[in-house]
């Protein structure tokens, strides 16, 4: 929480918060420090690590949509269809 | 925190909520703390019942200490404040007082407050514990008038 606070608290611009929060990815992994991020931005007005923040879970998101979108042939033209592709 | 600074987190009370609620789901202390500071924090009567689930005693007393405001929702929480004698501010809000702990404890006795098989989580003996550990806090007359408006007379008795 100190480490998250420190840097919170460090001026940033907006490239600088990008890579602070990609040096910090291991820390994304628990959602108590997601939420410590979030809330210690916001606290200490360092907007362009809320936004950084904001932007790297709005990735994340896109991408999760975009592999839950992908379907296997199989379901995209039925089996039979992709028994008639793929032999 | 300025609404200029940060157009998407208009509902600033809201969002530390939810930080309140990632962090004592999570029951890291140093997180729950630094909320609890935060000038825009608040509790529910929901709020209170899980800290009192959890036995979480050391948070108790510091919100009790540093008196964070209650969220007004429910009609027994305007009976409260008639009790405690506080006032309500513009956002339907006061400051938490052992009274309100105490009648969260009273209202809900067993697990399921519809089930009267249901485990008992806050027995006579735990509030009495509770109310000696808190004990500074405590005023009893505010004490006897949430015991007798619950209809918990034995309890009342005992404390007395």
């Amino acid at each position: 929480m100190q480490q998250i606070n420190s840097f919170s608290l460090t001026p940033m611009n907006d490239a600088i918060a990008e890579k602070t929060i990609e040096d910090h990815k291991y820390l994304l992994e628990h959602v108590e420090n997601r939420c410590a991020i979030a809330y210690f931005a916001a606290a200490n007005r360092n907007l362009s690590l809320y936004s950084a923040l904001q932007k790297y879970f709005n990735e994340q998101q896109d991408n999760q949509d975009f592999q839950s979108d992908r379907k296997t042939p199989e379901e995209e033209f039925g089996s039979m269809a992709y028994l008639e592709t793929t032999f | 925190m300025s609404i200029v600074m940060y157009p998407d987190l208009k509902h600033r009370r809201e969002f530390v909520h939810d930080c309140w609620t990632i962090a004592k789901a999570c029951e890291n202390d140093e997180l729950k703390l630094a909320i609890s500071r935060d000038p825009y924090f608040y509790l529910e009567r929901e709020d209170l019942l899980v800290l009192l689930k959890t036995r979480d005693n050391r948070m108790i007393t510091h919100i009790l200490e540093t008196e964070c405001m209650l969220l007004l929702q429910d009609d027994i929480s305007y009976k409260l404040v008639h009790i405690k004698h506080a006032q309500v501010d513009k956002n339907q809000m006061t400051p938490i007082k052992l009274t309100d702990f105490l009648s969260v404890l009273v209202a809900n006795k067993r697990e399921s407050k519809f089930d009267n098989e249901s485990q008992i989580i806050f027995s006579d003996k735990y509030i009495l514990k509770f109310l000696d550990f808190h004990f500074k806090f405590a005023i009893p007359e505010e004490v006897i008038k949430i015991f007798i408006l619950a209809r918990r007379f034995r309890l009342s008795l005992l404390f007395i």
